[in-house]
Formats: structure tokens, sequence, C-alpha cells
């Protein structure tokens, strides 16, 4: 079987055969708990643990689409490009609000990570979290921090955005959608957003104001 | 491809001058300003990357599910921690949300006052 395994297009393979079951899941029940990753990820954790294949034989082909994070990264440009125009128009409130709340989120998690004793790396890999994934990743990275944690929990946090954050902003009073857009998106990206709204993948209304410029934030 | 293979040029490039830097910058977010630029000079038109894009921002989740495996490696780490990471992940979602949200309706208060005042 190692001839196999330890071939790079297993671990692609098995990654793009996880994912589609994810994404079928997620499709079928059409809820923002069945993430395709929150599926994929234990799925292939699973296979890799029954068979006893080793995590560095399934890493040979998941490096390969690891790889291509950083152009992707760099696609992100055009969503912001996109969203020019409403970026121009409310460029201040948009930004503070960006900035206040990347600011809340560090400041709030780096005090909860001490109050509760977590190491530095720990820490450092949750202090990005309210970040876009790629973003969040090499900054986790360059903290000294664990891309896998920082993963599992950016994810989480969208999660747990796209189910609660509607429901927090009506008991704050938030009614105005620029607002609510930019909250959830610097709080919980671009999952929480799509999810939240039930809009699908791309999100066009106010909302998208939100999504799309926090990813830079 | 043609479409994909200039972001991936691109890309490439922004590693190239990280790697010139005196101090660490991830080359992924230096190639997104490169890219926005190119964009906003006009240099390159949206209908000269959009396709290949979108193909990389569509399936940008499935990017990261390799990386996400390996949490495998560091499960026996965090494994008493679980139930403190998600209440801190939760604690920190609502500060998180309250902070944005009410800081985009405050300045936007300020400043639809200032036009108002204007006229």
């Amino acid at each position: 079987m190692s001839i196999v395994t330890q071939s790079p297009l297993f671990g692609i393979a098995l990654t793009v055969a996880a994912y589609s079951v994810g994404l079928w899941v997620n499709r079928r029940t059409g809820l923002s708990i069945a993430n395709p990753n929150l599926i994929a990820i234990p799925l292939i954790i699973l296979c890799l643990l029954l068979t006893g294949t080793p995590l560095a034989d399934y890493q040979r082909g998941g490096e390969v689409i690891n790889m291509l994070l950083g152009p992707a990264t760099a696609a992100l440009a055009l969503s912001i490009y996109r969203q020019k125009e409403v970026l121009r128009e409310n460029f201040l409130p948009v930004l503070l609000g960006c900035l206040a709340g990347s600011c809340a989120s560090v400041g709030s998690t780096l005090a909860l990570c001490k109050a509760f004793g977590l190491d530095e790396a720990l820490t450092a890999s949750l202090l990005p979290k309210s970040v876009t994934t790629p973003i969040a990743v090499e900054l986790s990275a360059q903290g000294g921090g664990v891309a896998a944690i920082t993963i599992v929990v950016v994810i989480f946090t969208g999660i747990a955005g796209a189910a609660l954050a509607p429901g927090l902003l009506r008991l704050l009073g938030i009614t105005d959608p620029m607002a609510q857009g930019v909250a959830i998106g610097t709080a919980s990206h671009g999952i929480g957003t799509a999810r939240a709204l039930g809009l699908g993948q791309r999100p066009r209304s106010a909302y998208a104001k939100g999504d799309k410029h926090p990813r830079i934030c | 491809m043609r479409q994909l293979s200039l972001l991936f040029a691109l890309y490439l490039l922004a590693v190239w001058v990280c790697g010139l830097l005196p101090f660490a910058f991830p080359a992924s977010v230096l190639g997104m300003i490169l890219l926005l630029l190119l964009l906003l000079t006009g240099a390159v038109k949206p209908r000269q990357v959009e396709r290949g894009a979108d193909l990389l921002l569509q399936n940008m989740m499935f990017l990261f599910v390799p990386a996400g495996v390996s949490i495998l490696e560091y499960f026996p780490l965090i494994r008493d921690k679980v139930p403190v990471l998600i209440l801190i992940a939760l604690v920190t979602l609502v500060v998180t949300l309250a902070a944005a949200a009410f800081t985009v309706r405050i300045t936007a208060a300020l400043l639809g006052k200032g036009r108002r005042a204007e006229k």
C-alpha cells in the first residue's frame, strides 16, 4: 500500500474526495455547522488513522494543494477591487470599524489567553483568528504559532459568527446594514458573512462591504 | 491558464521581493497589495485576471484542508484545552462584533452630522 500512499497524487485524491463529501453534505443539509472543511478534515484524519497511513505520506500531496494558497491570497485583491466604489463612499467608517474590531479581537484574545495561562505558541495561533484564513495563517506562523490550530479556530469562529452574529447584533440594537456587515466581516470573515445571509457564495448586498474589506484588516 | 500563470508569476515575484526585505513579511499579502495596485492604476484590467482569480477564490476553502489535517499532529498538545479554546473564541467574537459595529455607527453618525452642518 505504501507505494500508493507515497505518491503525491494520493494526498490530492483523498483531499478532493473528502471535500466533495463535505460539499455534498453541506448542500444536502444547508446547515452552517455542516461546513465542508469541518467534514473533510476529520474524514481525512479518520482515513489516515484507520489505514495506518503516516501523515507525512498524505502531506506529499497536501503540500501541493497548500502551495496554491499563496496565489489565492494574492487574488483577494480582486475582491477588494470589486468593492472599491462602496469603499470609497464609506472609507472612514469601514476603516475605523475594521480597525476597532481587529484591535478588540486581538486585545480580548490576548487578555483571555493570559488569564487561562495558555502558552505562547497557542496564543500566537489564536491571535489572528478573525482575519481571513490565508493571512491568519501567515501571521500565526510569523508569531510562532501553529497553522493547523489557527485554521481550525478560524473555521470555528466563522461558523460561530454565522450562527450567532445576526442575533447578537439585533440584541445590541445594530440595524444599519453597513455596521452589521463590517461587524460580521471583522469578527468572522467570509464564512460567517456568506452563511449568515444565506446568499450563497458571493454575497452582493450591503453586507459584502463588510465581508471583503476586513480581509486585509 | 494564462490568467492563472499571471497570478502565479505575480506571487513568485512577491516571494522574491519578500526575500530581499530586511524584515519578515508574508509574500501572499505583498502579492495581494501588488495586484491591487496594478488593478487600481489600470495596468491590469479586471477581465485579464478574473477568471483565474475567481477559480482560486471560489475554491479557497478547499486549499485549507491539508493544513487543517495537520491538526492530527498537534491534537495531543491541545486536547485538555479544547473547552478553554471554545470559550475564548466565543467571548472574543462578541467583543469584536460589538466594537466594530459601534465604531461604524458612531463614525457614520459623526460624518453625517458634519455633512449636514456644511449644508
